[in-house]
């Protein structure tokens, strides 16, 4: 194995380098060669993937993966039943228990990752975190591998005011398009308000005169590349997709269902966005490192996933958008069936639960088992690549596919993840 | 060779005649007289031809941005250009290099190289960052510069310690710590030897495990259990706060605050990986540290340590034998092939745009580059001066190479890039921030601290360096924090304490002299008299402007209208990005420009995108400096009172030239329609040109 490592296929990365030749400006992404009807993969029917990330590690036993039979690792979880047989969720969850149906849980993930950044980078990247190398996030593999849908939106936004924007080794313009908070848009986009129409065509046509010299004279990429960026910007500005970032165009009720707070209204953005064909659109939501007092402080924030989530899939589904688009639920760990002294949980990397939804995967199942204890993963463990993997396959992505980084050295999109075929 | 003989002549001749300081001036001109010499002979072998010598505007932008990290101001780019011509390239060289502001713009390219920022969740890189800082204030030399990373350890909060930072860094991950040292400091690439033998080159995963014998052992402790033997109260108080969920929290702090430490000065040998698969060694087997070129030097192995390598076991049990101090002793060796060379390089590579040999982090010590006199040249120099980074950059500064205009073509043309002129880059997201701030404010150095300021960690450990558990325990006892508060109680403490400890550079406001009153007094009293008809008057008057005139000429007096400051605003949009907390978050101007998040060596960006396009047309610059009336852009362009006035004034202010003659009759024109619109429209249009985020 080591040795065909060593190995690189040299067709590849020819390819690789004409493909990056070809897509070397701006958002604007030219459609993939390499990807396009591969007869190697079949995959999900997903178009778009909306990467729901809860930071912190949630309980799964006070989510997804319950154990109400058993008073010792129970806590305050009881059951409630949902619109699938033979699936139950916690009394928390009482809007998604309307939406499971539509819903896989994986209740067998696992991690070799304790800590939350380390956890969340091999969650967001399938690999783990070195000191030599930053690997790339999902949606700059799909940013990367499938380009956008055409238009001039990109192919890759995340709605979360820190962390990276996930490009790593790759090329910055697979890196997501950031959006602080979904009420805002991205920033900048519109005119300053001092600055009319008039004005900024007139500021746009000096600035055309004022560069033609310096491009003249330096007749070179970086040169060009600036240019090009401007005129992909400017024709953003003027274009009508920008709407699709601008949420109060949505009903009153439609923001209601998914709930005013900033996740709940990062998911309807992230529902506007795949409407309108963008690729990978991640939203955030932290806060779930309940080590103490876990009763007092989970109920909150479950419900603002509880309410958007289901709202967006309900949403997604009355659209006929369900089976183009991947709905992944993801987490960087568990928590400890035994609640401790100070009435929390602690870090658990062992077990926890994912979901997944639409694009074309099962609906109303459950996959992978825990132990009575939540402790041991008894049926089908899934690592995280295999996780990762699964969300790639959902899309067609080809999980063989090499792409080199600058210093040389090979990866795939999930590493070495075989992806949950049994869920399609 | 011959070139060499003349040297030492000339050494001689100059020695016995000169003092240190006025040796050192020879020596270093007959070093960018070489150096020159050299770059001109690869062209003409390449049939090459070198760029013209570049003139003072560009000149005056390039040490700017090159030096300090930003254009110059009005005042200075006046100032500059009314010096008198001989000499005043070389002593604005001198001056910038000597200035706090050089300190902010290397450690800018620094941190990009060695990577400070927060690791494991909450140990903060503030003591690394003032280590660096430090180091750069003082010109340490760069071999020393190293040694002390690499033989640090220690509590990593103490100040002064900040060295430890550089494995604090990457904690938890010695192998890729030392794929990093060598990538950084050897430019030598070994990290896919960590797990495999190199694909491409010729090290063998045995030969990295060699290497990492020399570090093995080194670890970021901070295990409190173990020093409990030491100090009973330490169980006893965290039996205590277990029930108080935030107290313990804080308590942890505390005493990771005082305890984290570098450990353990090396063992000098490793074992090899369980699934190590190479017939020259076996999986679990113990080797001795050995390096695998330059210098044959080896750590003082006890009978202990060479007693390990007969047994197979998982763990290792050697004893330390600062090996770690070896290793640092071999890197910085004049004798390493590749120490002078790597750092000679990336300087060169920083100056003029690209390395003499291979990539920064990619070189071995037999590739030559495209000119291999230059890069022995290059080489020798480094070492000959002892590492002095400031002075490598002095000579290259003080060159003809380096000063001819920016080379038309980049890398990514056909023809091989042999230095026949610098060239052009993008400026970086820390030089664009501060570029801003030269035009906002009079003085735009004025936030940088000169004096080497606390962190919150290292400040809060002078606090409880000398206090015993119990006492911690008292001080979390009688605070009511969480980790939260707690953090946020040190940040402003440790604020506060800077604050009071000073380190602000001097607030220095250009004013005006007497002479310019006076210039400006008899301008509003000819234009009075002209306006009163008064034409005899206003004669006489000018008569005495022209002589008063030639006599500010005379004493190299700027007779630009130039307005004075009294006071400039503050706050984190007016601070030197050196200064602000980094890396910076992700919406945040400096990210969105692609500065480094610090995670892998030179990992900013100078890429194009939408959001930086975003950010120049419609962001906060229309606020700060265009609408606002009390920028030192507007006040200077407000100052001027002709068109053609204001118009050069932008042109000096953002791009640090006078306007072409087109650009001139462009803008008046404008002007010509709209005057008001026309003086926010040209800032715009200068502010958002290509030429602006350029340096040439």
């Amino acid at each position: 194995m080591k040795k065909l490592l060593n190995k690189s296929d040299e067709l590849t990365r020819r390819a690789f380098m004409q493909h990056s030749a070809a897509s070397l400006l701006g958002v604007t992404a030219t459609t993939n060669l390499l990807n396009a009807a591969s007869p190697a993969s079949k995959g999900g029917t997903a178009k778009s993937v909306i990467y729901l990330y809860m930071s912190g590690g949630v309980s799964h036993l006070d989510s997804f993966d319950i154990k109400p039979e058993n008073s010792k690792v129970r806590g305050e979880a009881s059951a409630l039943k949902t619109n699938a047989d033979g699936v139950r969720v916690s009394k928390f969850f009482p809007n998604m228990a309307k939406q499971m149906n539509k819903v896989a849980v994986i209740n067998s993930m696992t991690t070799t990752q304790g800590a939350h950044a380390e956890g969340e980078y091999f969650m967001r990247t399938g690999y783990a975190n070195r000191g030599t190398i930053q690997h790339p996030e999902l949606g700059a593999w799909f940013s990367r591998l499938l380009g956008n849908n055409g238009g001039t939106l990109p192919a890759n936004v995340k709605i979360k005011s820190s962390g990276t924007l996930g490009a790593g080794y790759m090329p910055g313009k697979y890196g997501a398009l950031p959006v602080n908070n979904p009420k805002e848009g991205v920033r900048y986009s519109a005119r300053h308000k001092k600055v009319s129409p008039d004005m900024f065509d007139k500021r746009i046509d000096i600035l055309q005169k004022i560069n033609r010299d310096f491009q003249q004279t330096y007749r070179q990429k970086d040169v060009q590349s600036y240019t090009d960026t401007y005129n992909d910007a400017i024709k953003l500005m003027k274009s009508k997709d920008l709407d699709a970032f601008d949420i109060s165009k949505e009903k009153k009720n439609v923001l209601a269902n998914y709930g005013d707070n900033r996740f709940g209204q990062g998911c309807v953005l992230a529902r506007r966005l795949v409407e309108r064909g963008v690729r990978f659109v991640d939203v955030h939501l932290g806060g779930w490192d309940h080590h103490d007092d876990i009763y007092n402080r989970f109920q909150s924030n479950a419900a603002t996933l509880d309410k958007a989530m289901a709202a967006l899939l309900a949403d997604l589904s009355s659209r006929g958008l369900l089976d183009s688009t991947l709905v992944v639920l993801a987490t960087e760990f568990g928590r400890t069936p035994i609640i401790n002294v100070n009435r929390g949980r602690d870090h658990f990397p062992k077990a926890y639960s994912c979901l997944l939804a639409g694009g074309g995967i099962k609906g109303g199942v459950t996959y992978g088992k825990t132990d009575k204890d939540g402790i041991n993963i008894i049926e089908n463990k899934v690592k995280v690549p295999d996780f990762n993997a699964t969300i790639a396959h959902a899309a067609g992505i080809r999980l063989d596919q090499v792409i080199t980084s600058a210093s040389g050295r090979p990866f795939t999109v999930a590493d070495k993840g075989k992806p949950i075929t049994s869920l399609f | 060779m011959r070139m060499r003989m003349c040297h030492v002549w000339l050494f001689l001749f100059l020695g016995s005649i000169c003092g240190a300081q006025d040796k050192t001036i020879a020596e270093d001109k007959a070093f960018s007289t070489k150096i020159d010499k050299i770059v001109l002979y690869g062209l003409k072998k390449l049939k090459q031809r070198p760029t013209k010598p570049c003139n003072d505007d560009v000149f005056v932008r390039r040490i700017y941005l090159d030096t300090i990290g930003r254009i110059p101001t009005y005042f200075e780019y006046s100032k500059f250009m009314s010096a008198s011509p001989a000499d005043r390239r070389q002593k604005l060289i001198d001056e910038l290099l000597n200035s706090e502001a050089y300190v902010s713009h290397n450690f800018n390219y620094w941190a990009d190289v060695l990577r400070p920022r927060r690791v494991q969740d909450s140990l903060e890189p503030e003591n690394y960052s003032a280590f660096i800082k430090q180091s750069l204030r003082e010109n340490k030399t760069y071999d020393k510069f190293v040694y002390e990373m690499l033989s640090a350890k220690g509590e990593v909060f103490k100040p002064g310690n900040g060295a430890t930072g550089y494995y604090m860094r990457d904690a938890g991950m010695p192998l890729d710590n030392l794929s990093n040292s060598m990538k950084i400091f050897l430019g030598t690439s070994m990290e896919c030897a960590q797990c495999h033998d190199h694909p491409y080159s010729k090290w063998t995963q045995l030969d990295f495990y060699k290497l990492a014998a020399f570090t093995s052992g080194v670890k970021m402790n901070r295990n409190v259990e173990r020093r409990s033997k030491e100090d009973e109260m330490y169980k006893k108080d965290r039996e205590i706060f277990k029930p108080d969920f935030a107290k313990a929290q804080v308590f942890g702090q505390v005493t990771r605050i005082k305890h984290s430490s570098i450990e353990n000065t090396g063992l000098g040998v490793i074992r090899l990986p369980h699934d190590y698969d190479y017939d020259d060694a076996r999986p679990h087997q113990a080797i001795k540290a050995e390096v695998p070129f330059g210098p044959k030097i080896e750590p003082k192995f006890t009978d202990k340590s060479l007693k390990e390598l007969k047994y197979m076991n998982t763990r290792i049990s050697a004893p330390e034998i600062n090996s770690r101090k070896t290793f640092a002793e071999w890197v910085t060796s004049k004798q390493n092939p590749l120490f002078a060379k790597t750092i000679a390089n990336r300087m060169w590579a920083k100056i003029m745009g690209a390395p003499f040999v291979g990539n920064l982090t990619d070189i071995t010590a037999k590739k030559k580059g495209v000119n291999p006199y230059l890069t022995k040249e290059l080489t020798t120099v480094m070492a000959a001066i002892n590492f002095d980074l400031k002075r490598f950059q002095r000579i290259i500064f003080n060159s003809k190479t380096y000063q001819r205009e920016t080379a038309r073509q980049g890398l990514d043309s056909k023809t091989k890039y042999a230095f026949h002129g610098p060239l052009l880059k993008r400026l970086s997201a820390e030089q664009i921030w501060d570029s801003i701030l030269s035009m906002a404010l009079a003085n735009p150095d004025a936030s940088i601290r000169n004096k080497n300021q606390y962190g919150p960690y290292d400040y809060f450990f002078t606090k409880v360096a000398n206090m015993k558990a119990s006492d911690m325990a008292k001080y979390v006892k009688d605070h009511d924090y969480n980790r939260g508060t707690f953090m946020k109680a040190l940040r402003k403490e440790a604020a506060q304490l800077n604050d009071k400890r000073g380190g602000n550079m001097k607030l220095q406001l250009p004013k005006k002299s007497k002479n310019m009153i006076e210039y400006e007094k008899l301008s509003a009293q000819i234009s009075k008299a002209q306006q009163q008809k008064k034409y005899r008057d206003a004669k006489k008057l000018e008569s005495k402007r022209l002589s008063l005139k030639r006599k500010m000429t005379r004493n190299r007096e700027n007779v630009n209208m130039m307005v004075s400051m009294k006071s400039q605003p503050s706050g984190p949009e007016y601070t030197r990005a050196s200064e602000l907390s980094s890396p910076a978050p992700p919406n945040h101007f400096l990210a969105k420009f692609g500065q480094s998040e610090r995670v892998v060596i030179d990992g900013a960006s100078a890429e194009s995108s939408i959001p930086q396009a975003f950010t120049l047309m419609n962001g906060k610059i229309e606020d700060m400096l265009i609408l606002n009336d009390n920028s030192y852009l507007m006040k200077n362009l407000n100052s001027a009172q002709k068109t053609d006035e204001k118009i050069t004034i932008a042109f000096n202010c953002i791009l640090s030239r006078k306007p072409k003659y087109s650009e001139m009759a462009l803008f008046k024109d404008l002007f010509s329609r709209d005057s008001k619109s026309a003086e926010r429209d040209l800032v715009w249009t200068l502010l958002n040109s290509n030429e602006f985020i350029f340096k040439r």
